[in-house]
């Protein structure tokens, strides 16, 4: 069991105050706090190890350039990769699939081929592949949800033809909270001859994660969502892949020798991809970030976060004119909540609740697909991490129920 | 600072003062808000929509006997509120009064942190939309 009183003592920000009021954050899908050892570490890094990495031969920079290779190899036992040449830094889970986009599907589509995605992607595994087809004469297909927010798994196959060259869909999504079953929608990609991205921005932070059991080719995550610092984004990509995949911007770093006029040889996968200073002391600390979950263990986070979205759910469910957007069953859905209140505005929920201390997040969460399929302006969402409480939860829903007393909101006969 | 505000903006301004609790300060503003006269649907257009806002925020207005008239609607009702701040504050002022007032008293209510172009509550483009609206106006031959 895990003493949660004693985790948040980690993480400094939590006994924060928010208007005056115990500050109630569940806005974890957009970004996660950072414990104090990550916090430290960062600032240790700039204290005693600053430096640029893989130029100068001194000191210093060989102890930055190594607190940076050490993160690789972390990342790549974290997810199971078969080596740390797999695992490739880039800024957030956008630009990994951004990176996917402008090297290997540039060199690998061509005009007349398609792109697989889902209806429930978040615009970062949308708006790269569509600005690719826009150049490059591809088609985007897309597969649908149904109004459990549950892929339509049996329109898999039919959407599967052999023009797909690549499947790219979210494990978790960070609207409906759905964990798409990511081993059969691989497998049955492959068994088509589609090549695979997987985006785990929302997967990684809160399942345990392994490649190889997974199947695909490439997947996708962010640091900041799971303990580290923001600016760091990981591309884990199979290694024959990387290898044969052309640079994705130029620049120091990523090269193995310049010549003039031309001539240019690149560098070795993965450094061919990190062109110029990357963010250093961001990849360094997030080794810290991956120490705190392991210490935790994966199976913990879960457990506590699928324990909070029960709870969570069953008390909503008695809020007059709650409406959820995504499936009730606890084995297909993750600790994210996204709702409205009929009759209430989204945005007007967000920011009472906001002056209330409760941080959640409103909008249109970087899904507009989604809110067109439900014929929503917006939702609100609360998301949770394994430092939230049940006290927490508890607060949350009896804020919204002032929310709905203060929006006049009209009571709803079922 | 309230003390430069035309009377009505200020009774609100005031209104919204005399509490300390955001929550409180909000009520008071879906209070204002519901105050505000409904507009018909035809002026729901796209010319009259505020880009940026998280809610769909319609505003317009324009001279009427030298004096500029406002009037807008928001789907937010905090939203709402705020608009209504501006709408109603600011109508009955010549062009010339309105860009006069600056969009600082909003910070020391408390209920917009700062004055940056956020969607959230989108005060920075609906203010932006009515100085805009007072502008061609005062362009327009209004003083
Ligand atoms: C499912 C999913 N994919 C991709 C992203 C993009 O992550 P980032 O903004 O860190 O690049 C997010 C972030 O919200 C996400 O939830």
């Amino acid at each position: 069991m895990l003493d949660v009183e004693k985790i948040r003592r980690d993480f400094p920000i939590l006994s924060k105050t928010l208007e005056g009021k115990p500050l109630v954050y569940l806005d974890n899908a957009a970004t996660t706090h950072k414990p104090e050892s990550v916090i430290r570490a960062l600032d240790n890094f700039y204290r005693q190890d600053n430096s640029n990495i893989h130029r100068s031969t001194h000191g210093l920079a060989n102890k930055a350039t190594e607190d940076y290779e050490r993160t690789r190899r972390h990342v790549a036992r974290f997810i199971g990769a078969a080596c740390a040449q797999e695992i490739v830094f880039t800024r957030n889970a956008t630009e990994s699939i951004n990176l996917v986009a402008r090297s290997w599907a540039a060199e690998n589509l061509k005009a007349g081929d398609e792109i697989l995605v889902t209806e429930m992607e978040h615009h970062a595994n949308v708006v790269p592949w569509q600005m690719l087809a826009r150049e490059k004469g591809l088609k985007l297909k897309v597969l649908p949800f149904d109004d459990q927010g549950l892929l339509k798994m049996d329109e898999l196959d039919s959407l599967l033809t052999e023009k797909v060259k690549l499947f790219a869909f979210t494990w978790v999504s960070n609207v409906l909270g759905t964990v798409n079953p990511v081993e059969e929608l691989v497998r049955r990609a492959k068994a088509r001859g589609a090549a695979v991205l997987v985006d785990a921005a929302q997967a990684a932070p809160h399942l345990g994660v392994d490649v190889r059991k997974l199947g695909c080719d490439f997947l996708a995550f962010s640091a900041h969502k799971m303990l580290g610092p923001t600016g760091v984004g990981v591309l884990w990509g199979r290694e024959e892949l990387l290898d044969a995949m052309p640079p994705y911007q130029g620049g120091g770093s990523m090269i193995e020798d310049v010549r003039l006029p031309e001539g240019t040889t690149w560098n070795l996968a993965p450094w061919k991809f990190e062109a110029g200073t990357p963010d250093i002391a961001g990849v360094a600390c997030f080794d810290a970030a991956l120490d705190y979950l392991e210490a935790l263990g994966m199976d913990e986070v879960h457990r506590r976060e699928a324990e909070l979205t029960a709870l969570a759910l069953d008390r909503l469910q008695r809020v007059e004119g709650f409406r959820l957007y995504g499936t009730r069953d606890p084995s297909r859905r993750g600790a994210v909540i996204s709702f409205n209140l009929e009759g209430a505005n989204a945005s007007d929920l967000g920011q009472l609740l906001d002056s209330m201390g409760v941080a959640v997040r409103t909008g249109k969460l970087c899904a507009h697909p989604i809110m067109r399929h439900y014929g929503v302006e917006g939702m609100a969402r609360a998301s949770f991490y394994f430092y939230n409480t049940g006290e927490e939860v508890e607060r949350f829903v009896q804020d919204l129920q002032r929310c709905r007393k203060i929006l006049g909101v009209p009571a709803v006969k079922a | 600072m309230t003390e430069a505000l035309p009377p009505k903006l200020k009774a609100m301004v005031e209104e919204l003062n005399s509490v300390d609790d955001l929550t409180d300060k909000y009520e008071i503003l879906i209070e204002i808000g519901g105050r505000l006269e409904e507009i018909p649907e035809e002026a729901k257009t796209e010319a009259n929509l505020v880009r940026g806002c998280q809610s769909v925020v319609h505003v317009y207005g324009g001279l009427q006997d030298g004096k500029m008239a406002f009037r807008g609607h928001a789907d937010a009702m905090i939203v709402n509120g705020l608009l209504t701040l501006l709408v109603e504050g600011l109508s009955g002022l010549t062009p010339r009064e309105v860009l006069a007032v600056s969009p600082d008293f909003i910070k020391e209510t408390g209920v917009v942190k700062a004055l940056t172009p956020s969607r959230v509550n989108g005060f920075y483009n609906i203010y932006e939309r009515v100085k805009a609206l007072a502008l061609a106006a005062s362009n327009a031959g209004g003083k």
